[in-house]
């Protein structure tokens, strides 16, 4: 059994494989927190028809074909890229623990309503309700793009936090609080919150790798981040001409997207593993 | 109804609706068929039945945790089902519960402190510094170290946690305890220690209990007067002398016979009964203990009438054939 937030992370930690995907998130973070410092504009197109250049001395990871710094792009692009994981991640989780909270202690007429909504809005592909939304707009400012990726992504967070909801209700201690006198707000507030952080905390790594996943597909497919703004996904989208005689120029950023999900599933099994009692 | 007693609960009726879908209407599963008992000031009052027998249910809804679908409870005068918000606030202090499970009743992400505050924060009954000396209080009334709060419920055994559970529930000065099967998930020798513990703090605070249980040894030690309940009724009812000595219903004798007998010389029928009680979907029109009767002189009247608890000897008794034995 696990007593605080703080030592299931720590029992994370010790996982072997938890660890590595905390090292390469953190890695990730700080190259792009401070890695734009001290690498050239990632926009500025030196001199026209330069062409790709391979790694070199010069760039460590290469030019595209506009000879723009790759690693500089790379840097600039990881700090848009995770911000937009990030912020829409929050966001979604956000709505979804809210309206999982609400149906499952409220339960009834809310309940149904709720999750039927929920479940609508599920049997729609994501991609589909985004391109719809995005068609609208002719170049998405980022914030836009923040709030329709979150505000899309809520609907399974909400189903695994009523279902939580709906396991602990049950449970001596809800029932102890209830019988104390306790009012709705100090239930869900003192109780079932931190009851259900561990799920909300495990959704949350599982959904920073589909959203990163997303980002870059919606930018590939020119409905994301707009070039010469570099994400990751613009990056990939960049390289289709040049990859050819240039791999690295889709090799790179391609290879960080792959990183980063492959680290925040490794960190969220580890979570997982760790909020499970039988396992600690 | 018995005048001066703290808690009347009267044909208290419960119906779980199971399954059921967007066509299907669903099935009900009757919980509490008309249970009625009283439970006097200071008076210990046991609550017997094998599982599924509606125990649970029945100390869940005389708290209003689970709202009863019909049936009236009193306590002390006040109906605590037609309760407004409140005045039910003001209930929950004066009844307290103790749950069966030492596992899932204590919130594992607060300390055992916090859990014990909780209800003095809720009623404001304490400010600031002089919180803490109460939990302390109350944690040395149960048997535990100060130094409990500031720890988390998986630090502490089985035994320990329902301590931590009792305190809680004193925390709010109540003076009537459902105590929901307290001591049945425990190793015997802690069980009697919490027994002995229960049963001194009941002597020092003047408190009331529910006892639910469907061990009637630990009954013999606790209880006052007995209620046997079955298919969602009491269907005997006396004081525990009465009830362990002189059973009349055929299901409060198959439940004594199956009590272990620490005397291998003495000889006793265990009565075995055949069979399982009726659905609880679909409630017979006769007796409902009918289908595992084994009484001589069941006939059938059993099948068609359902017997009222009526007054035979010194017990009331649901049964047709109460006199014959």
């Amino acid at each position: 059994m696990i007593g605080s937030l703080r030592g299931t992370v720590a029992t994370a930690w010790h996982n072997p494989s938890g660890r590595a995907g905390i090292v390469v998130l953190g890695a990730l973070l700080t190259f792009a927190l401070v890695g734009p410092a001290f690498l050239p504009d990632p926009t500025r197109i030196p001199s026209l028809g330069q062409g790709a250049a391979a790694p070199s001395l010069t760039h460590w990871l290469g030019t595209d074909h506009f000879g723009r710094d790759l690693m500089a792009r790379l840097a600039t692009g990881a700090r848009i890229s995770l911000a937009i994981a990030m912020i829409a991640v929050a966001l979604s989780l956000s709505i979804g623990t809210a309206v999982g909270l609400v149906a499952g202690s409220l339960g009834g007429g809310v309940d149904r309503v709720l999750m039927r909504l929920v479940d609508a809005a599920l049997a729609v592909p994501r991609l589909f309700i985004l391109l719809l939304l995005l068609a609208v707009w002719e170049r998405i400012p980022i914030a836009a793009l923040v709030a329709v990726i979150g505000a899309t992504g809520w609907f399974g967070t909400s189903r695994l936090v009523r279902g939580e909801v709906l396991r602990l209700k049950n449970d001596g201690y809800i029932q102890a609080a209830r019988a104390l006198g306790a009012g709705r707000a100090r239930t869900i507030f003192r109780h079932l919150l931190p009851n259900v952080a561990g799920v909300i905390l495990v959704s949350a790594t599982l959904s920073m790798g589909d959203v990163i996943l997303l980002e870059a597909g919606l930018s590939y497919l020119g409905v994301g981040v707009q070039p010469p703004t570099p994400s990751w996904g613009v990056m990939v989208f960049d390289a289709r001409n040049s990859f050819a005689t240039a791999p690295w120029t889709l090799f790179f950023p391609g290879a960080l997207v792959v990183i980063t999900v492959l680290a925040t599933s490794l960190v969220s099994d580890a979570l997982r593993a760790a909020f499970d009692p039988r396992s600690a | 109804m018995t005048s001066g007693a703290l808690l009347e609960v009267a044909d208290l009726v419960k119906h779980f609706p199971q399954g059921g879908g967007l066509f299907r209407s669903p099935r009900v599963v009757h919980a509490l068929n008309g249970l009625s008992l009283t439970v006097a000031p200071k008076e210990t009052l046991a609550l017997v039945g094998e599982s599924g027998s509606g125990k649970t249910t029945a100390g869940r809804a005389l708290l209003r945790l689970l709202d009863p679908d019909a049936g009236t409870v009193r306590f002390d005068g006040v109906d605590v089902l037609a309760a407004d918000r409140k005045t039910l606030k003001g209930l929950r202090r004066r009844m307290q519960i103790v749950f069966q499970d030492p596992y899932g009743s204590l919130d594992p992400r607060m300390t055992v402190g916090a859990s014990v505050a909780e209800g003095i924060e809720i009623h404001r009954l304490a400010q600031g510094p002089e919180i803490r000396a109460r939990v302390e209080r109350l944690l040395g009334e149960v048997g535990l170290e100060p130094a409990a709060a500031d720890k988390y419920p998986h630090q502490f055994s089985g035994g320990q946690r329902q301590r931590i559970g009792i305190a809680r529930a004193l925390a709010v000065d109540p003076e009537f305890v459902v105590l929901d099967e307290p001591v049945s998930a425990l190793d015997v020798s802690v069980q009697a220690q919490v027994l002995n513990l229960l049963l001194d703090l009941q002597r020092d605070r003047g408190l009331s209990y529910l006892f639910i249980a469907h061990d009637l040894a630990v009954v013999r030690q606790m209880a006052h007067r007995i209620a046997v309940m079955y298919y969602g009724r009491i269907v005997e009812q006396g004081s525990r002398d009465d009830v362990l000595e002189r059973p009349r219903h055929p299901y409060t004798r198959a439940l004594l016979s199956a009590v272990p007998e620490p005397d291998p010389e003495t000889q006793r029928v265990r009565i075995v009964l055949p069979g399982d009680p009726p659905s609880p979907t679909t409630p017979p029109p006769g007796c409902p203990f009918a289908s595992r009767c084994y009484h001589s002189a069941r006939d059938r009247r059993c099948d068609t009438e359902r017997p009222e608890l009526r007054s035979v000897g010194a017990t009331l008794v649901a049964c047709h054939h109460a006199e014959t034995a």
